[in-house]
Formats: structure tokens, C-alpha cells, sequence
């Protein structure tokens, strides 16, 4: 089951982390396809926001096609987000984990570590690598 | 939309002659979290209590689904109060708050109430002046809200809680908003817990509302102008200037608008929820009291 | 509604039916030695008019002596005096103020209960409890005190609000108007002293001013009794009651005297005797012929219950008025 946390601090509208926070979670395969949300008493009593602010938000992940409410049982997840199989995942993660340690190994600190992987990045997707 | 309260002029006057309250005329819709925001002495206490019945107006009137307050028993079953700092009796047991609640409202949810107290973890012999502040205000939102009232009133519920007890009362009314439709009235000056669960909003200064609206609206339609030093007055009409401050070179407006800003001159950013209250607490009320101050200062209004 | 009313009330209804079964403990255990040391002390030949026979002791000396073998009389008699301004300021008094005070109001008030409810429930029932409580200990006093009573003094000032129905309506007075103190200043203690202040003046004003003119009294003439001359027997019981004034009159209906008596030197000085020891003798023969008489004018004691009614109802037609003015004040004033 998903928890939400809202950071009122970070000038993002609360709807839009729930939103943000579903998305997530979908694509890590936290929530898979047929699992259902929690309702929104669960939500507020969690995290204490307006009610309204989790319907908004669950209107949203509706419309995009994430999401379905079912009358009386609550709202179900009806699409993944997890491009790659899962299994790919775990793998990824490895190696992951073993280029971290050559990396801080060869010295580089948190920020460099971001540094390189965020401009690799870009650089990747104006490339079009697939 | 219903409302579920309706002022018109609305005015209170104690004894000693000061109006702290003075022709408000509000619509608060049903259904929504509405936020009372002001100082000190603004007169949210004042509104609160005029809106449960426990203060008669001056002149003017108000209304709870069309009648006045406390008229008769059924219209004091529709409203429920947690007054400021959570009063009780100190001598009545927890379990004897609860009997209170059963005894005198035909509405009253017995279920939900021993569910809330069993929650919480409180002991139902220990008399309510023993309890700590953060457990006397959850007796008293439980005493509210098992009423089953239309509308739930809030004198600064969380003023002196400590941040976790603050949390988890937010977290019980929530809760209480979401189980079924109520409409919530809450005043506080801490504008962060306003931002997490308010939909709606009333600014009061001086006992005069200064602005009142849906929140999402209020923040579509206020805009923060910064341009070259420039003259309020000379803006269009349909841009009502909240807020103007100068330096020699610049001006910036907070702005209140319907249609989008057109010129270029502009540059024109969004505000936060936080500045737009205190953009309103401290405006004079009418347009022609506008004089200029300096960058970083703020004129306090009267 | 009740339920509420009760839990608030209960410490002090405890309290006060304590302190009433303790005053009726004493009162049962000492009530038949009272009435036997009346039978054997010569009294009753006192209340019924004649002289006693017990030597040299007077039926004077020995009213003042009988009651005095019984502090206790006076501690509950006072005890009876003082419960309805207890009442008052205990009682009444904090019924409104209290909540003000505490600000519960905003819990009491806020309930589906109107103020009017609230305060009908709660006067209800504590002015039932007060009304109780005041009326067994008035009745079992005044049973305590019948024997001595027969002398007459129940009817006076000092005894009347110790006895019957009146310290019940004085009982019912006191609460509404510590109610209608408190509703008004809003604090609890000046509530309370401002209460017994106020009851204990329309007391005195009803007792001194309204009492004596709601029946007409009676006048009655006796024979004058020189300063030497002993109270005649028959006098005491004649004079049983509560005795307005007393005035020496002559046979021309001109006042020399109030009091009962008149200087010896004085009767002398008018008869034309010699001042210095005029025999008794002498002295009647004076007043045969100034036609001295006194006139007393009185409410006898068998106007006792009619008289306690009267004021009784004084004290329910106030007790009404203020009552209204409480509804009429929590329902509009306060807010």
C-alpha cells in the first residue's frame, strides 16, 4: 500500500505530489495494475490535508487513464507505468549499486556522482538513445 | 451552490464601544474547509461565535442554511464549536464528556465518539482538567463533531498545541471532513496549516473581511506586477491594485484581475497563499488610501 | 438535559442532605427531653395564663431561663436563618457565573439544547432540592420547638423566619436571585457576597416594612403596672405574640408612655404626691385616677400561620419576577 508524504515547502501544489507520488510509484511497481488506492479518509487521516485535494487528485490519475473508481469498493489502479519488465529492474540496480562503489572508490563525493549522471543523462536523450 | 453560512452587514459592538466587527457580508458554500485568517483582535472569535449562536449581532444579519444560529434545538443541532484553548468541565471524567454529548444531542453518534476516544488512547475515567492540551482538544472535536453537525466552527483549535499534537487533531478533522459532508469553518493565523487544508478563505482586519473566495480562485486571479515606476491610479480599471510598493526606478502591484495582463511592461509572476494573506491583512480598505512606500516596507492598515 | 444537571449538582446536593441528616440526628435525639422539661418546669401553667407555683421564680424568669438551657435551639434556629442566603450564594450564584467564568458555556450552550431548556432543567432541579431540604429541616424544627412555642415567641421577628413555610420561600427567593446575580456580573464570588448582600436587605425591608402592615394587628388595653409593681401573671400570656408598640394612655387617650410602664416619680409628679417614695397604695389610687391603661398593639401568636402564609406569598410573587428576569437575561443579554 502507497503512503504519501507532502512537502508544503517545496511550492508544488499538494494534488500534484499525490499525483506525482501515484506516477512514482507505478513505475517502481510499488503499485501494480488491480491494486487499489487508498481511500481518502486513509489519505487525510495520514496526511492531514483537505479531502477535496485527494479527489482532485484522484480525478487527475482518471483522466490520464491510471486510475478507475469502482462506486461503494474505492479507486483501482487500471494501468502500469513500469515500461521494462520488473525483472529488469532488479538487475539494473545491481549493476547500479556496483558502479556507485567504483565511483565514490574513485573519489568522487554525492554531488559529483549527480553531476556526472545528470549530464549523461541529458546528453543520452538528445542522442535518442533507446 | 448552498451556503451554509450567510452574512449580510454584519456587525458587533460590545460595551465598551469599540465595533469589532463591522458589515461583513459573507457566503461561505457548504461543503468546503473555509480558513478565517487575521491578527489578534481582527474579530474571527467575534464571527465564530455569531455563527453558533453564543453572540447576538449589533446589526445586520446571519444565517446557518437560512436561519439565524441558535434559534431553536434543531438549528443547534446543525453547528458545533471547539472553542478557543478547548474548554471543558475539569471535574467531569472523559466518559462523562461523552455522556454529556449523548444526553443533550438527539444526532449524537455514539459509535464514532468511543471510536475516536478508544484512538486516541485515552482513558475514560480521568477527568478532563487532568488531560494535556493536545488530548483536551481531540475530547473537544470529538464532543463536535459526534453531534453530526452541518456546519463545524474552530476558534484557533491548534494555537497552543505543541506541532504534534497539531498534527494529529488536522489529521482527526480530515478525517471528520472526509467521513461525510461537512462544512468546516476554522480560523488560525498559522497560514501553513491554512494552506494544507483550507479550499476556501476569509481574511479579517480591523473586524472587516478583506477578501473572501475559493483558494484555487484567489491564486488564479491575483498577480504580482514588476515594472518601471509607475502610477497605480493609471492602471485599467478591471486590474484592482491590493497592494503597491515603489523604489525610485520600480514598482511593484499585487494586482487583483479577471483577464490576463497585457502589458509587456510587466513582468508578471503567481503568489503564494502566505503573501497574499499578508498583502491583504496589512492593505487599507479603500482604494483612495494608497500611498507609496518603500521597497521593503509594508504600510500597516488602519 | 438532567443527567447533565445532576452530575453537576450532585457534590453539593450531597453536602447539603449530610448536613440535614446530621441537624435532624440531633434534633430527633433532644426533642422529647425538650418537651418534658417544659411539662416539668411550670410553663404550661404560663402558657395558659395562670400564675406558677414553682416558689419564687416569675413566669418571666423562667422563659428567659428555659430557653437558655438550649444553645443548641439557637445554633440550628440561626442555622435555619442563614440556609436560604447559603442557598443563594452556594447554589445559585455559580449556576451562570461558573460557566461564564470558566467559559463552559461554550460547551453547555452549543449542544441541541436552547438556553431556556438549559437553565429550566437546572433551576428545576436544584430549586427541588433546595425547596426539599429547606422545608424538612423547617418542619422538624419547628415540631422540635413546639413546646417552648406555646409561649408565644414564634411570631416574632427573632423566631419568625426559623419557622413554618416562610424560610422555604426564603429558601426559593435567595436561589433565583443568586441566579440572577451571577447571570449579571458574570464572576462567581462577587456573585456571591453581592447575593447574600441583596438577599438579606429585601429580608430586612419585607420583615420591617411589608410584615407588619400585610394583616392589620389587633389592640389590646391592660390595667398600667408601676415601675414597683410586679408583671402581672395573665400579662405574659396576654402579651404572647409579636408586640409592634406599647403605649401608656390616659383616660383622655393621651400618650405619657411607651413601654409598658411608667415612672413611679413621674405617675407621682402628675397626682400631685410627694416624688420621693410614694407607696404603692398611693400610687394605684394614681392611676385609678388618671385612668392610666397601656395599650398594645400586636399580632397574637395564633396569627402565627396566617402571617407566615402572607409573607410566604410576598416572597413567591418575588421569587416569580426574578425568576422571569433570568430567563429573560440568559436568553437576550448575554451575547
Amino acid at each position: 500500500m502507497i503512503e504519501f508524504r507532502i512537502d508544503s515547502r517545496s511550492g508544488v501544489a499538494p494534488y500534484h505530489q499525490l499525483v506525482h507520488q501515484v506516477k512514482q510509484a507505478l513505475r517502481l511497481g510499488i503499485l501494480r495494475e488491480g491494486d487499489q488506492l487508498p481511500t481518502v479518509k486513509e489519505v487525510v487521516a495520514q496526511v492531514a490535508i483537505n479531502p477535496n485535494t485527494v479527489l482532485k487528485a484522484y480525478r487527475q490519475l482518471e483522466h490520464e487513464g491510471l486510475a478507475a473508481g469502482r462506486p461503494g469498493k474505492g479507486t483501482f489502479v487500471t494501468r502500469s507505468l513500469a515500461g521494462a519488465s520488473l525483472a529488469a529492474h532488479q538487475a539494473l540496480r545491481q549493476d547500479l549499486v556496483r558502479w556507485l562503489t567504483a565511483a565514490r572508490d574513485a573519489g568522487l563525493d554525492d554531488d559529483s556522482i549527480d553531476a556526472l549522471f545528470q549530464t549523461t543523462l541529458r546528453a543520452g536523450t538528445g542522442e535518442g538513445v533507446a | 451552490m448552498t451556503a451554509a453560512v450567510k452574512t449580510h452587514q454584519l456587525s458587533k459592538r460590545y460595551r465598551r464601544g469599540r465595533w469589532a466587527l463591522l458589515d461583513c457580508t459573507l457566503t461561505l458554500p457548504a461543503g468546503k474547509v473555509v480558513g478565517l485568517v487575521g491578527v489578534n483582535g481582527a474579530g474571527k472569535t467575534t464571527l465564530l461565535h455569531l455563527a453558533v449562536g453564543l453572540l447576538r449581532p449589533t446589526a445586520g444579519t446571519i444565517s446557518v442554511f437560512g436561519e439565524p444560529p441558535a434559534a431553536r434545538a434543531t438549528q443547534l443541532a446543525r453547528i458545533g464549536l471547539v472553542a478557543q484553548d478547548a474548554p471543558l468541565y475539569p471535574t467531569l471524567t472523559v466518559a462523562d464528556h461523552l455522556r454529556l454529548g449523548r444526553s443533550l444531542n438527539p444526532g449524537w453518534d455514539h459509535g464514532t465518539a468511543a471510536a475516536r476516544i478508544d484512538r486516541l488512547g485515552l482513558d475514560a475515567d480521568q477527568p478532563a482538567g487532568r488531560l494535556s492540551g493536545g488530548q483536551r482538544a481531540q475530547i473537544a472535536l470529538t464532543l463536535a463533531v459526534a453531534k453530526r453537525p452541518d456546519v463545524l466552527v474552530l476558534d484557533e483549535p491548534v494555537a497552543s498545541l505543541d506541532p504534534l499534537a497539531r498534527r494529529e487533531f488536522l489529521q482527526g478533522l480530515m478525517e471528520a471532513v472526509a467521513a461525510r459532508k461537512l462544512t468546516v469553518v476554522l480560523s488560525s493565523h498559522l497560514l501553513s496549516d491554512i494552506e494544507r487544508v483550507c479550499d476556501h478563505l476569509v481574511v479579517l482586519a480591523d473586524g472587516r473581511v478583506r477578501v473572501a473566495g475559493d483558494v484555487e480562485d484567489l491564486l488564479a486571479t491575483h498577480k504580482v506586477l514588476c515594472g518601471p515606476r509607475r502610477d497605480p491610479r493609471r492602471l485599467p480599471a478591471d486590474q484592482h491594485v491590493v497592494q503597491a510598493s515603489h523604489t525610485d526606478r520600480q514598482t511593484t502591484l499585487l494586482v487583483r484581475t479577471d483577464r490576463p495582463i497585457l502589458d509587456p511592461a510587466w513582468t508578471v509572476t503567481e503568489i503564494n497563499l502566505e503573501d497574499l494573506v499578508l498583502a491583504y491583512m496589512a492593505a487599507p480598505s479603500t482604494p483612495a488610501e494608497r500611498p507609496a512606500v518603500a521597497r521593503n516596507g509594508v504600510q500597516v492598515g488602519r | 438535559m438532567t443527567w447533565l444537571a445532576w452530575r453537576q449538582f450532585r457534590a453539593r446536593a450531597a453536602v447539603a442532605l449530610v448536613a440535614l441528616a446530621v441537624a435532624l440526628v440531633l434534633l430527633a435525639v433532644t426533642g422529647p427531653r425538650l418537651a418534658h422539661d417544659f411539662a416539668a418546669s411550670g410553663l404550661p401553667d404560663c402558657a395558659a395564663g395562670r400564675e406558677t407555683d414553682t416558689g419564687s421564680l416569675t413566669c418571666g424568669d423562667l422563659v428567659g431561663g428555659f430557653l437558655d438551657r438550649y444553645p443548641l435551639v439557637r445554633l440550628l434556629g440561626t442555622a435555619l436563618i442563614v440556609l436560604p442566603a447559603m442557598i443563594g450564594a452556594f447554589w445559585g450564584a455559580p449556576l451562570v457565573a461558573g460557566e461564564l467564568e470558566a467559559g463552559t458555556h461554550q460547551v453547555a450552550w452549543v449542544q441541541s439544547v436552547t438556553r431556556t431548556r438549559w437553565l429550566a432543567v437546572k433551576l428545576s432541579l436544584v430549586g427541588a432540592v433546595a425547596v426539599a431540604v429547606t422545608a424538612i429541616l423547617s418542619l422538624a424544627f419547628t415540631w422540635w420547638a413546639s413546646s417552648s412555642d406555646r409561649l408565644g415567641s414564634r411570631i416574632s421577628p427573632a423566631h419568625f423566619a426559623q419557622r413554618g413555610v416562610t424560610p422555604v420561600a426564603y429558601a426559593a427567593f435567595a436561589l433565583v436571585l443568586g441566579i440572577a446575580i451571577g447571570s449579571v456580573i458574570r464572576r462567581t464570588l462577587p456573585a456571591m457576597a453581592t447575593t447574600l448582600a441583596v438577599f438579606f436587605a429585601v429580608r430586612q425591608a419585607v420583615e420591617s416594612w411589608g410584615r407588619p402592615r400585610i394583616l392589620d394587628p389587633v389592640e389590646i388595653s391592660h390595667p398600667t403596672f408601676t415601675f414597683y409593681a410586679d408583671e402581672p401573671a395573665g400579662r405574659v400570656a396576654a402579651d404572647s405574640g409579636w408586640v409592634l408598640s406599647t403605649q401608656t394612655l390616659d383616660s383622655a387617650g393621651q400618650v405619657l408612655s411607651s413601654g409598658g410602664t411608667i415612672r413611679d416619680d413621674a405617675a407621682a409628679t402628675l397626682c400631685g404626691l410627694p416624688t420621693a417614695s410614694p407607696t404603692k397604695a398611693q400610687l394605684d389610687a394614681c392611676g385609678e385616677s388618671l385612668g392610666l391603661h397601656d395599650v398594645v398593639t400586636m399580632f397574637p401568636a395564633d396569627r402565627f400561620w396566617t402571617l407566615q402564609a402572607a409573607e410566604a406569598a410576598i416572597f413567591v410573587v418575588l421569587t416569580a419576577a426574578v425568576g422571569a428576569f433570568c430567563f429573560w437575561w440568559v436568553r437576550q443579554r448575554i451575547g
